[in-house]
């Protein structure tokens, strides 16, 4: 095809998504739909001509202003109108909206900057290459420097396309930016290079020699275009001046060629009234009733039983979790664990290392490549094991300490729990996140805290805490679950021996998923204690003090996974009783507190309960370090204070 | 950390302490090495030191009597001060204590039982696990054995144990009877005025007590002492471990059936009534105007104020405290070890160990 005719093709598809979105725009005038429309116009082409140089695998991820890319590259206008419109056909179910868009490996999400570090997961080291679409005023996020930070340390065959309409809603992007926006891409080692779009042959040229450079697995590239934002932020609300417009649209490709070309023009007319008809027609249609869907509940809800019974085995917790990872490695070859320090022998050190609590050890030597180091990046590498779980591959990714975790809520909670459902169906994330926490151990307030309340009732998230009942299966397991996992393991609990906690005045039984029901040997009691993880631990502990020096006996029920909480395991031994005491390590008013009560609602009991649990800041001396957290002592007094 | 001590064995022989002096007081940081306590054993007077430096708590009283076994103090580490006062007193030994002992599988107040009314931990070699509850089943069970034993006048030489108020009215009894002349003296820890015509024989230490029930200065004892439970248990064991006869003294001014059976050691004052087929344990003591209707079972040690009226088929444990003024339905069951309050109208049964406190029913609402 010579030039002419392609650029034919390229306008004629530019034009098609002018028309819907300007007709869209026009619906939300009408108040016929709600929420935000965030158009490309102006910045159709690019997209257009983006789509032409992809492969079907390669994966792209999209921003709040994505339709024209989402709609060069699956022609689903119907999809898209009846999303916004909230009828049936929608795309993603009238859930995702018009920021939240998926078809094949394009995924679009309305949060900045995070997606960047999903892109550089699911690049593969192969022909198939990821991109991530930013736009100009997404640079003021850190994520995004996390991701380049990444892509380059890997070389991972991320294309960044820099979508620069030099403005930032209603901010012009340069008055907010500091220093050049090429040195920013220069700085991490990506090859950078600038194009116009508004010259069409030059703007092909340099997204071919981009891609090519990427596909070619050279590594990262940045390709910087320079665009055209013709219609307001969002619907209606652009605060340049009309001169300033009236500017941009002399520049701009498609607006000239509309003017010049009365072939478009007709062409464009019909695509006008065919996307008129197309919309009253979804007009009419039935409103969808999609819910947003919570699957890790359905999966605690469900039947099907996902976590094998543990057996004890003679180990400690630290080795039975070695084997866990070992036995995930040698599942896959497409298994990756990557963490800060994990490596064995890095590279440019001469000692082993292995982990900050030496949980990995040997592993990065056994499993070339399938264990590697990451830069000091949790928030880049919970969203790079996201992306790369998207791309099929399970991720487990360590974190060093639980407190670190708050650097990755963005990834779980912007990406990891809402592109499980917000798509309108289910997309598969076979992720983990695990990572030690708990205190005891003097590390004071940023590394000693409980953080699993921070991720309870999470739509779609598994939080999973770790206590000496676990299995090693389980972290197998919980990646075939195909959604987000946080799992919390304790740095007291590393030492200890499976299966090592007083338990000679109760008979254990092991529930469906590894939930644990101790009840009382010797005799019945109203007294039940709920609580998980190492708090579990102190409990029994306090068990046996309470049953030799009080003779008070209880009944102990541990949760193997925290969030969603199913308590149905306890059921019969809730009922029969009266006191119901929460045990937990975590800050009380935030914690498990709360998905109890909805529990024990759910289940119709009426209980005392009571709640015991850490509070404040943990500070690192021993008394402060004491005084914040709970104990066998405070919850012996608690317990026997209240007979 | 807390970690707690038990009274141990100084010899071989020993099977209680005698505390005598206390150097130390709860909530005291003391150093290694210093004394707590100055103890007696069977054999010897010998001191107990810290074993390690922190802050002690004491779960003894100077004068105390104590088995082996028994809790004497704990020390808490002074870096976990600020945790909490320790109130609560909890060992740390829930982890490392061995299963293996003989004693595993008592709680820790059972065997603080078990010790104190000197049982054979063989009894519960059959169940799982032992609580209060089985102990005081236990006891309750050998209870039920009534030891009727002889009465003062069959004796020639008595020595009171304890010289109080309890003593007192006793001698002023026996005067009235002209039985007085057979009190050879009174055991207590200090010599009281009042007792002007009785000899003082010194402190209630086991083995003076035994050496002059050996050496024939006496050839039955009678306790006196009302007020102080875990005293007249001690003396109780005593007297049964050395087969030390106790003396029964009934005022001839009190009403006793023929039918009744009345425990060895038991005192019933003047005007006391003891009905039809009633039974008193040993070592009973009835003050004046107490009422135990028919067919009533009354456990060993247990004392009654005056003014306690029992109704017919009342049954009570051991080692129970009334005070005075009190009324008991009809086939009302109590417990052992429980205390009831003065003025109280029991209706209902009453579980072990409890503190009884009723107001008084009225018959207009």
């Amino acid at each position: 095809m010579s030039p002419e005719v392609t650029e034919d093709v390229w306008f004629d598809k530019a034009s098609q998504i002018r028309a819907f979105e300007k007709l869209m725009v026009d619906e939300y005038g009408k108040g016929t739909v709600r929420g935000t429309f965030h158009t490309s116009f102006g910045q159709e082409l690019t997209s257009v001509i983006l789509a032409e140089f992809l492969a079907e695998d390669d994966f792209i991820f999209g921003n709040h202003r994505s339709h024209a890319m989402y709609l060069a590259l699956s022609g689903e206008f119907e999809g898209l109108a009846a999303e916004v419109l909230g009828r049936e056909g929608a795309s993603s179910s009238g859930i995702g909206g018009s920021q939240h868009l998926h078809f094949k490996n394009f995924y679009s999400n309305g949060i900045q900057g995070s997606m960047c570090s999903l892109a550089v997961g699911a690049a593969k080291r192969c022909k198939n290459i990821s991109i991530a679409l930013v736009g100009d005023g997404t640079l003021g996020e850190g994520a995004v420097y996390e991701s380049l930070n990444l892509a380059s340390v890997l070389k991972s065959n991320t294309l960044f396309i820099l979508e620069d309409n030099s403005i930032a809603q209603s901010t012009i992007s340069e008055f907010q930016r500091g220093g050049k926006i090429s040195t920013r891409f220069e700085a991490f080692g990506i090859p950078y290079s600038v194009v116009e779009s508004n010259n069409l042959q030059e703007l092909s040229k340099a997204i071919s020699k981009a891609i090519d450079f990427v596909r070619d697995i050279n590594g990262p590239f940045a390709l910087h275009i320079k665009s055209y934002r013709l219609g307001a932020h969002s619907k209606g609300d652009d605060n340049r001046s009309l001169e300033t417009i009236e500017y941009l649209m002399n520049q701009e490709p498609l607006t000239k060629r509309l003017q010049s070309d009365s072939r478009l023009r007709s062409a464009h007319d019909k695509h006008l009234i065919r996307f008129s008809e197309l919309i009253s027609e979804i007009k009419n249609r039935p409103i969808v009733y999609e819910i947003c869907e919570n699957y890790a509940e359905s999966l605690i809800y469900g039947d099907e039983e996902f976590l094998s019974v543990a057996f004890p085995e003679k180990k400690k917790m630290k080795d039975l979790i070695y084997d866990g990872l070992k036995t995930t490695l040698l599942s896959s070859e497409q298994v990756l664990i990557i963490g800060e320090d994990i490596e064995y022998i890095s590279q440019g050190t001469a000692k082993p290392y292995g982990g900050a609590f030496g949980v990995t050890r040997d592993l990065s030597t056994l499993f070339q490549g399938q264990v590697i180091n990451s830069p000091i990046s949790e928030g880049g590498i919970t969203g790079l094991a996201i992306g790369r779980a998207l791309s099929g591959r399970p991720t487990i990714v360590e974190i060093m300490f639980g407190d670190f975790t708050t650097l990755t809520i963005d990834a779980v909670i912007q990406q990891a729990s809402k592109i499980v459902s917000m798509y309108g169906k289910q997309i598969p994330l076979p992720m983990l996140l695990r990572t030690p926490s708990g205190g005891r151990r003097g590390y004071g307030p940023t590394h000693s805290q409980n953080f699993e309340n921070f991720f309870l009732g999470a739509p779609n998230i598994i939080v999973y805490s770790q206590n000496i009942f676990s299995s090693k299966n389980h972290y197998l397991e919980l990646l075939k679950t195909n959604l987000p996992v946080m799992l919390f393991e304790n740095k007291d609990l590393y030492s200890c021996e499976h299966f090592s906690a007083p338990m000679e005045h109760f008979n254990v039984e092991f529930a469906k998923n590894n939930n644990v029901i101790l009840t009382s040997k010797h005799r019945q009691t109203k007294i039940s204690i709920i609580t998980y993880g190492f708090a579990a631990n102190l409990v029994l502990g306090a068990a046996e003090i309470l049953v030799k020096e009080f003779e008070i006996f209880a009944n102990v029920m541990i949760p193997q996974v925290v969030s969603p909480l199913n308590l149905d395991f306890a059921f019969e031994v809730l009922k029969s009783s009266d006191f119901v005491y929460l045990v937990e390590e975590g800050i009380g008013a935030t914690g498990l507190s709360g998905l109890l009560i909805q529990e024990i609602n759910r289940l119709n009991l009426t209980l005392d309960l009571k709640l015991i649990s850490g509070k404040g800041i943990i500070g690192a001396s021993n008394a402060s370090e004491s005084a914040a957290l709970i104990s066998i002592e405070k919850i012996v007094k608690t317990i026997a204070a209240r007979r | 950390m807390t970690k707690h001590y038990f009274a141990e064995k100084n010899s071989p022989s020993d099977e209680v302490l005698h505390i005598h002096e206390i150097f130390v007081n709860s909530g005291d940081k003391v150093k290694s090495g210093e004394v707590l306590f100055s103890a007696e054993g069977a054999k010897a007077l010998f001191d107990i030191e810290m074993p390690e430096e922190g802050v002690v708590t004491l779960y003894v009283e100077a004068g105390a009597v104590v088995p082996i076994g028994a809790k004497l103090f704990s020390i808490s580490n002074t870096d976990t001060g600020l945790l909490d006062q320790v109130d609560i007193p909890v060992s740390s030994r829930a982890f490392d204590k061995s299963s293996q002992s003989e004693t595993a599988h008592f709680s820790e107040p059972a065997l603080e039982l078990v010790h104190r009314y000197k049982l054979d931990l063989d009894l519960f070699k059959d169940l799982q696990f032992v609580t209060t509850e089985d102990v005081r089943a236990k006891l309750e069970s050998k209870a039920k054995k009534v030891e009727q034993g002889r009465l003062f006048s069959e004796f020639k030489a008595v020595a009171l144990v304890g010289g109080g108020m309890g003593a007192e009215v006793l001698l002023e009894r026996l005067k009235i009877s002209s039985q007085s002349d057979k009190v050879r003296g009174y055991f207590d820890v200090n010599e009281k005025k009042q007792l002007v015509d009785v000899k003082y024989l010194g402190e209630p230490f086991r083995d003076s007590i035994y050496q002059s029930f050996v050496n024939g200065k006496f050839d039955a004892m009678l306790i006196t002492v009302t007020s102080n439970m875990r005293f007249r248990r001690e003396m109780l064991n005593l007297a049964a471990e050395f087969d030390i006869p106790l003396a029964t003294f009934i005022d001839e001014n009190s009403f006793v059936c023929k039918s009744a059976l009345i425990g060895a050691g038991s005192i019933i004052l003047d005007s006391a009534r003891v009905g039809y087929k009633a039974q008193l344990g040993k070592n009973v003591f009835l003050s004046g105007f107490v009422n135990i209707d028919h067919h009533c079972e009354v456990g060993e040690n247990s004392t009654f104020g005056p003014g306690v009226f029992f109704s017919g088929n009342v049954k009570i444990g051991i080692d129970n405290v009334f005070g005075s003024n009190i009324a008991v339905e009809p086939g009302i069951v109590i417990g052992n070890n429980c205390k009831v309050a003065s003025g109280s109208v029991i209706t209902r049964n009453v579980p072990s160990a409890t503190v009884v406190k009723t107001k008084s029913t009225s018959l207009f609402r």
